[in-house]
């Protein structure tokens, strides 16, 4: 162990025109404990050559590998697989990180040596393509309530709330070690990756840190991310719900049973919201079927949970929002005149009209 | 300061030589610490502002680390700058003293204007990234700049045909800007009249204008030529029988070109002909949310319901232009601008309003399209047809509802205008169409929701063939 603190795994599918720009901000980092592995992910574009020529150049820092297309799940495995630093962190291939990044993160690390932590929270910012303005992420009220201060730790087994953040894995640096010893994967070939994984990775994790300002940028709006795709990736949901909701069922623990379910419903019902609004119109009416099909799966107990829990914790339009969901999916007649688009925008207008005249 | 901070670093990483920082404020001076691990102390230059706290803090803190400097030290500086960081207030400096920088970094309070800062620096400049602050504390907008290939930003394409009794009021108040930065392309469509002359002679004493001759093939065919030739990162198109504003495109793209906007647009007056009189034209779309800056694409799409078609009125982008591979219809021969209109909104994401009204519509001339009663208005059906199979194509089924509260009432001013005699046929064709993607309740809903509901009326009539 050369002093080498963390590895960037960056996973590259068809990413010349960002990777570039990725990877030089990781070689300018201030602190020089890190290491990085570009794994590409079948490209059929020049991002092999970038990359190749980046680990001839750097070949103690970069190595590049490249495999046959499997997602950004499974290169993030091979990533895992490689990587031999004591922290892993993953980085896409169009998000950049500010020059402090590992110096901080280091810094945070080595003052809370007797924790081991396991995870490391980050706080990311977000870059808006169109604006080319930089916005606060999406929790980041949620972050600052859980992690006053840099350096926080918390057991996420005793504080639950932590499970209702945001579930991208990018944010998140995690501990090879402890990622070994729970045989952490990513499923291959399945869009949306993250969802399980947060739930999973979290719940076995004794000590997970929060550092705030370490510069990590998020870019959004250029239209490759998955969360812009409209066709049938968004299928892919429902694989990842299955495992969701077979790991939900299987906790036991009593302490944080409710919490973690809450959550887990939560992101369940506003991942799927969300699905069946961006869906184009061929695969939202077989989403909304699968749904169905899903929703039948779930005790009902989840959904008075969700409603109860909720009522403590969220807004009301969130709640509102929630309510109608699972009053209309559980229920075969609603589906097909509610989900279409248009329900949710008349109900918009007739909000609106609402308010007006009260005010 | 975090945004800021972001685009430092994207220029600093180049190795830069020769920064001046004009700070006015403590915040900013946090960038010190930052910048001097890139840069060493004898390059980086910092002028005393007028703030005495901030001055003194200066003086105090980063004495010898920086190289302190007062405003008449600048007019000797044999050294080249290549880099200049500036604050609140401190805009004015860069105009005095640093005209030939290479890169130039900063913030601008409400009251300031950047435009007169970017015109006197954009020769020499590569790179220009300013943050201005919106009035009332309400964030920010970014303007973001590199330098294009050309040094055109703005390209004003102008479709010509028999139109020589107007054509001088029309080039005379579009050239009263003299902005360098313009080029006004006249399409001259091939006018037997001597349209073409007199744009050569106003072409003599203007470089800025240039005339592109081709053979009569339709207004939509001369737009198009002018979209090839156009060079500017913005487009505007005028009508040659109307004039503008002298202030209009002027004030169209310093709106757009702040926070980086897609579609840009501004009020218009219809000017009567015969009592010259001008009378501001009233819309939904010049509501205060639009005009704050709008990047809701869903709401940005409305503007295509929202909207009367007067495509004269917006800036366009050529890039979204270009990758969405947008351009006039040839084989429509009439209202060609409605489709352009239709998939430029829908492909735009964010968009901007100037509530004044700077363009000038001329009504009452003869000949004008709008001004047709009969069968030529059949040419709906065909747009609509062209419209609907690229919309599919999208598999949205808003964009495909949007469309559909486009086409009722693009259908209702039809049947309001149509001569008796062909009225039957063409209420027969638009139930045929309108059938074709929804039924009746969800037009229903569609009026309701966006359409607006005056159009239930007719659309009753016509279902039950009242027509």
């Amino acid at each position: 162990m050369d002093g080498k603190l963390i590895t960037f795994i960056v996973p590259a599918f068809n990413a010349e025109k960002t990777l570039t720009r990725t990877i030089d901000s990781i070689l300018k980092q201030t602190s020089n404990k890190y290491k990085v592995i570009i794994i590409d992910d079948g490209s059929k574009d020049r991002t092999g050559e970038i990359g190749a020529a980046y680990s001839q150049n750097y070949p103690e820092i970069i190595t590049y590998v490249y495999q046959d297309n499997k997602g950004l799940g499974g290169a993030r495995n091979q990533g895992m697989r490689l990587a031999d630093t004591p922290y892993i962190s993953f980085l896409d291939s169009d998000d950049w990180i500010m020059p402090r990044y590992v110096e901080t993160v280091a810094l945070q690390l080595e003052m809370h040596n007797f924790d081991k932590p396991e995870i490391v929270m980050i706080l990311p910012l977000i870059y808006n393509e169109n604006s080319k303005q930089i916005l606060d992420w999406y929790d980041k009220r949620l972050f600052e309530e859980l992690f006053p201060e840099d350096g926080v730790c918390i057991n996420p087994q005793e504080e639950t709330k932590i499970y209702c953040s945001e579930v991208s894995q990018c944010r998140k640096i995690l501990q090879l070690e402890f990622v070994r010893k729970i045989d952490f994967q990513f499923r291959e070939q399945v869009k949306w990756e993250d969802v399980y994984p947060h739930f999973y990775l979290l719940s076995n994790c004794k000590c997970c840190m929060g550092i705030g300002s370490v510069g990590f940028y998020y870019r959004k709006g250029s239209g490759q991310q998955i969360t812009a795709s409209r066709g049938r990736e968004r299928m892919d949901l429902l694989i990842v719900f299955d495992d969701l909701l077979n790991y939900i069922k299987s906790i036991e623990r009593k302490t944080y049973i409710q919490g973690i379910r809450y959550s887990a419903m939560r992101a369940i019902v506003s991942f799927a919201n969300e699905g069946i609004r961006m869906a184009d119109m061929d695969t939202r009416k077989a989403l909304v079927k699968a749904l169905y099909q899903y929703f039948k799966k779930i005790p009902k107990n989840y959904d008075r949970l969700l409603l109860k829990e909720g009522k403590k914790r969220c807004g009301k339009s969130e709640l509102r929002q929630y309510r109608i969901f699972l009053t209309v999916i559980r229920r075969r007649f609603f589906l097909p005149v509610f989900y279409d688009y248009i329900y949710r925008d008349a109900s918009e207008k007739m909000v609106k009209k609402i308010l007006g005249k009260i005010k | 300061m975090k945004q800021l901070e972001n685009s430092l670093y994207q220029i600093i990483q180049k190795g830069i030589d020769g920064i001046v920082l004009l700070p006015q404020t403590n915040e900013f001076l946090g960038l010190i610490p930052f910048l001097l691990e890139y840069v060493k102390p004898e390059c980086l230059f910092c002028l005393l502002p007028n703030d005495k706290k901030v001055a003194d803090t200066i003086q105090t803190v980063y004495n010898g680390k920086v190289q302190i400097c007062s405003g008449k030290d600048f007019i000797h500086f044999n050294r080249h700058v290549e880099f200049v960081l500036f604050d609140y207030g401190s805009a004015e400096h860069i105009k005095k003293y640093f005209k030939n920088v290479n890169h130039i970094i900063g913030r601008m309070s409400d009251y300031e204007d950047y435009f007169p800062l970017w015109e006197s620096c954009r020769e020499k400049a590569e790179y220009i990234y300013i943050e201005q602050n919106r009035t009332e504390n309400k964030g920010y907008e970014i303007f973001e700049w590199e330098r294009p290939y050309t040094q055109t930003e703005l390209s004003v394409i102008i479709p010509v045909y028999n139109v020589e009794k107007y054509l001088p009021q029309c080039i005379e108040s579009l050239t009263e800007w003299k902005a360098p930065y313009v080029e006004y392309l006249f399409v001259d469509d091939g006018s037997p009249d001597d349209s073409a002359d007199i744009i050569k002679k106003y072409a003599a004493g203007d470089i800025r204008i240039k005339l592109i001759q081709k053979k009569n093939g339709g207004c939509a065919s001369a737009r198009n030529q002018g979209l090839a030739a156009a060079k500017g990162r913005y487009i505007g198109f005028v009508d040659a029988d109307d004039f503008v504003d002298k202030h209009m495109f002027y004030k169209l793209l310093k709106r757009a070109m702040l926070g980086n906007y897609d579609l840009t647009y501004c009020g218009y007056s219809e000017y009567y002909e015969e009592s010259g009189e001008a009378e501001p034209v009233d819309n939904e779309c010049m509501t205060k949310n639009y005009c704050y800056g709008e990047d809701n694409p869903d709401k940005v799409k409305m503007l295509a319901v929202n909207t009367r078609v007067a495509i004269w009125r917006c800036l366009y982008k050529k890039s979204i232009l270009n990758q969405y591979n947008i351009r006039f219809q040839e084989k429509l021969n009439r209202f060609d601008d409605l489709p352009y209109r239709t998939e430029y909104m829908f492909a735009s994401k964010s968009a901007v309003c100037i509530p004044e009204y700077l363009y000038y519509y001329r009504i009452g001339r003869k000949g004008q399209d709008t001004a047709c009663t009969d069968e030529r208005l059949y040419v709906h059906f065909n747009i609509f047809e062209y419209l609907e199979k690229h919309v599919k194509a999208c598999k949205d089924r808003k964009l495909l509802d949007l469309l559909q509260a486009i086409e009722l009432q693009t259908h209702a001013y039809g049947l309001s205008k149509i001569q008796k005699q062909y009225r039957k046929r063409y209420s027969k064709k638009v139930k045929l169409q309108l059938k074709k993607h929804a039924g009746y309740f969800r037009n229903v809903v569609i009026c309701l929701l966006y359409a607006g509901r005056g159009n239930i009326g007719w659309l009753t009539k016509l279902w039950i063939g009242l027509y």
